[in-house]
């Protein structure tokens, strides 16, 4: 133990012999009474008896160790910063000696050092730091006090914050219980907005603290304050920033929505006169006599019409394709019953320029689970290119399946001719829309250029490629491949994003139950994905992160219990609804592993539909529901709260009318046969009203309507459901999934 | 006998047209202007097929189709659907009203004679 010198003042003789010499025992040197004038510079502590006699020894460079009485240490509350300990009375010398070695085994210089420091970082900090006395007078501020609030430390002096920098933004409520949490000892954390000398407002993330004294009475608050306010002028203008994108990302939507379906209409008007003069030509064609000049001249003009029509046809697949309205089925079959019936489609085209035409095709190709419609689309078009541009030539369809490690497979499918070829430069502009690789190539050879474009893009929507290998004159391969198992769940996920659906994850080991249950769900308005196994199931999970989850317990591999239990762990899937599929009772293990549900198997669709119902939450709306017999309002109104919505009842049409005064719903559902007001009577009041002009309606009705009816309604109902053609229970979930594609739609802004 | 087609198309020149060449190729056809038309012909005097538009007026060609093949009194007829869409939804729908078949038009009459075919036997 380090021995020190160690002068005291204590004034009970006794009491000062007795600590001189324990401390003496101690190894450590002592004075008593050495005036401060003549203290030897080597003396480390000072112990004092009092502290009024430690206020006069403050400016001694010595540490303090003051001996205190418990009433004394009330009567000042502030401790001088100086004091370096003390010890209550009555004085026990082994306790002051214990104090005096811990002191000693301190190196005083690193002390104050560290103090320096300690005061250098509250003073230099980049956060305001106030300390305030209890009656809310500021003690001391630190440096970023003046310089985020104006005001400098000597025009702060004595002041309260509600003198100085009361802004008048929060009400009097807000002090209130502002002060009533600090008082009861707990800190406040919050946003205090502060008026700085120059009169800006200025934002303030603010904690305040109480400090409480040793008999437990509040001697100060600390408060430290960080400014904010440009972060939150940023976070606003990134709000209305994001807002405007929103608006503008509808707007878009909304656009290229209405042009696709211009696009639609328009190729319908497009098609129809077409029809008419494909059909006359060909009519006429047949009342003459093959190599006559009309006979040629009607030929020319049917061949005309035919190419009108591929050109509307790929300019209305090209904008299907980019507004995204293009939806890929998939089925499994043989790829050589497809390669048969395009071969039978192109061998008339094939003979036309004196070609070649080749089909070879490896053994054993099996099947594909591609777009069927799709995929023979690409071929005729690569195969069309081919005989189109290759004159007394050899032009190829070369198939071949490929197996990869890992048990995938995928299909090569090479379109191989030994026609013009196209240039290096032409190769880069080939598969961009609306760029034809030469000009004088449409001229000769006719066509959008559109094809190529549209056949690359199909096959990118169906996982697969198209690359292309070609030198001039000597001819070109395209190549396009595509897996041998198209992956359904990519097309379901872009559909259902797209279209806002809710998306249900399968995990089943049995094919047939996953397909029965998929083309029900599907039905009923849920984006439907599945996997065949529980590990495949979690991770289709993590990536796609469904609405909600149907389970199938008994699995080989990864059990569904052990699916449950990882998906209940991962902070990602956590949250999503679990329904079990079991064939036992098991709720108690479903439950404590965190499922949402269970069904028995075996499971009614119905059943499982209404499961999923109570877990996923489409979009929600007000419904008003006006109907007079109550048990079917009762049923509707207890079905449409399941799913989240909120609904308003009226028993008739006039009940309904007063309703709308009070409130407004995002959408009736009405009933036509009523007493005092019929639906159509209360449609007819609703409509010549402006504010409910646009006030969507879905009627359901038990009559079958008549024509004239139907012709109403068609102007004044959004939707019309007839009960006669369902169960009761049917009918109330599709009005239910009618309320949730409105609300989709809605939400689209479209 | 010669078969007896009803052709269910609003546009007149199509109407025309195809009654018609369908006519040449040895059919009787009797001829609709609308949905509503077409169900009435049907019940008075069965086809041995239709032909049905999907875009009509009045009643249009789904919900005809619907009809029809909810009457025990017509179930049986084949119906083709003909539309000038060639929206992918079209087919789908056409399915689930109930046409046996489906085509689109510009109609390629050789593929719609082999079609007619198939159905009636």
């Amino acid at each position: 133990m380090p021995s020190i010198e160690v002068a005291t003042y204590i004034a009970d003789r006794e009491r000062a012999d007795a600590v001189s010499s324990e401390l003496a025992a101690a190894g450590h040197t002592v004075c008593a009474w050495q005036p401060a004038s003549e203290l030897s510079p080597s003396v480390r502590v000072l112990v004092v008896d009092g502290l009024e006699s430690a206020l006069d020894a403050l400016g001694v460079p010595c540490d303090l160790l003051v001996l205190v009485d418990t009433d004394e240490v009330s009567m000042f509350p502030e401790f001088p910063r100086e004091i370096t300990d003390f010890v209550f009375k009555p004085l026990r010398a082994h306790e002051v000696a214990a104090r005096v070695a811990h002191i000693a085994t301190f190196d005083p210089l690193a002390v104050r050092k560290r103090q320096r420091v300690l005061a250098h970082a509250v003073e230099a900090a980049s956060d305001v730091i106030e300390i305030t006395d209890p009656g809310a007078v500021y003690q001391y501020v630190n440096r970023a006090f003046e310089r985020v609030l104006g005001f400098a430390a000597d025009e702060v002096a004595g002041k309260t914050p509600a003198q100085l920098v009361r802004s008048d933004v929060h009400p009097p409520e807000f002090f209130q219980a502002l002060d009533a949490t600090l008082a009861s000892g707990e800190l406040w954390r919050g946003t205090l907005v502060s008026r700085a000398r120059d009169g800006r407002l200025v934002h303030l993330d603010t904690t305040l603290t109480p400090v409480i004294d040793r008999k437990g009475q509040i001697s100060h608050h600390v408060g430290i304050k960080r400014d904010i306010t440009d972060e939150l002028a940023r976070r606003e203008a990134l709000v209305e920033a994001n807002r405007a994108l929103e608006h503008a990302r509808d707007a878009a939507v909304s656009a290229s929505r209405s042009k696709s379906e211009f696009l639609a209409n328009m190729s319908h008007e497009l098609r129809t006169p077409l029809n008419a003069i494909i059909g006359y030509a060909e009519m006429l064609m047949e009342d003459l006599t093959s190599g006559s000049q009309a006979h040629q001249d009607l030929r020319r003009i049917r061949t005309a019409g035919a190419h009108l029509l591929a050109l509307i046809n790929d300019v209305l697949d090209i904008s299907k394709i980019e507004a995204d309205r293009v939806e890929l089925s998939y089925h499994r079959f043989p790829i050589q019953d497809l390669i048969a019936e395009v071969v039978a489609t192109v061998e008339p085209l094939a003979r036309s320029n004196a070609n070649r035409f080749e089909v070879v095709a490896g053994p054993e190709l099996g099947t594909i689970a591609a777009d069927r419609t799709r995929l023979r689309q690409i071929l005729l078009n690569l195969l069309g290119n081919g005989f189109k541009f290759t004159k007394s030539g050899r032009v190829a369809l070369e198939v071949e399946r490929i197996e990869h490690a890992g048990g995938n497979a995928s299909f090569e499918l090479r379109v191989v001719d030994t026609g013009i070829g196209i240039s290096e430069a032409h190769q880069q502009k080939l598969f961009r829309p609306f760029v034809q690789a030469d000009s004088s190539t449409t001229r000769e050879f006719g066509g959008t250029g559109l094809g190529l474009v549209i056949s690359r893009r199909l096959a990118e929507m169906m996982g697969g490629t198209i690359t292309l290998v070609s030198e001039l004159g000597k001819g070109s391969v395209f190549t396009l491949r595509l897996p041998a198992d198209g992956d359904t769940n990519t097309e379901v996920l872009r559909i259902a994003r797209r279209d806002n659906q809710q998306l249900v994850l399968l995990i089943d080991d049995h094919e047939e139950t996953l397909d029965l249950f998929r083309r029900v769900l599907a039905k009923r308005g849920f984006a439907v994905i599945s996997a065949e196994s529980g590990a495949r199931g979690f991770d289709l999970a993590m990536s796609a992160r469904p609405d909600a989850i149907v389970l199938d317990v008994k699995m080989p591999g990864m059990s569904g219990w052990e699916v449950l239990s990882r998906l209940k762990l991962d902070a990602a899937t956590a949250a999503i609804p679990v329904i079990m599929m079991t064939v036992m009772h098991q709720q108690e293990l479903g439950q404590t592993l965190g499922a949402a549900d269970y069904l028995i198997k075996p499971i009614e669709p119905e059943r499982l539909v209404e499961t999923l119902r109570r877990h996923t939450h489409g979009p929600t709306a007000k419904v008003l529901v006006v109907e007079d017999d109550e048990a079917t309002r009762e049923l509707i109104r207890r079905t449409l709260e399941h799913r989240g919505n909120v609904v308003d009842e009226a028993g008739n049409g006039q009940l309904a009318l007063d309703r709308l005064e009070v409130e407004r719903p995002d959408v009736i559902v009405l009933d036509l046969m009523m007493p005092v007001l019929d639906g159509f009577g209360f449609l007819h009041a609703l409509r010549s009203d402006p504010r409910f002009a646009d006030l969507p309606v879905i009627v359901a009705t038990a009559r079958t309507l008549d024509e004239a009816e139907r012709r109403s309604l068609a102007h004044t109902a959004q939707q019309v459901i007839e009960k006669s053609a369902h169960t009761r229970l049917e009918l109330i979930g599709l009005i239910g999934d009618q309320i949730q594609q409105l609300l989709a739609r809605r939400d689209l802004g479209a | 006998m010669s078969k007896k087609l009803l052709l269910v198309e609003d546009n007149e020149m199509n109407r025309d047209m195809l009654s018609r060449r369908l006519e040449r190729s040895g059919f009787v056809v009797a001829v609709a202007v609308d949905g509503a038309e077409a169900i009435e012909r049907a019940l008075a005097d069965p086809p041995d097929l239709v032909l049905m538009d999907l875009s009509l007026p009045v009643v249009d060609g789904w919900e005809a189709t619907r009809r029809l093949k909810a009457d025990a009194r017509t179930r049986a007829i084949p119906i083709i659907a003909l539309t000038a869409h060639a929206m992918e939804g079209d087919r789908e729908q056409a399915r689930e009203a109930g046409c046996d078949d489906f085509d689109t038009k510009p109609v390629e009459l050789t593929r719609l004679l082999e079609k007619i075919a198939r159905l009636v036997k």
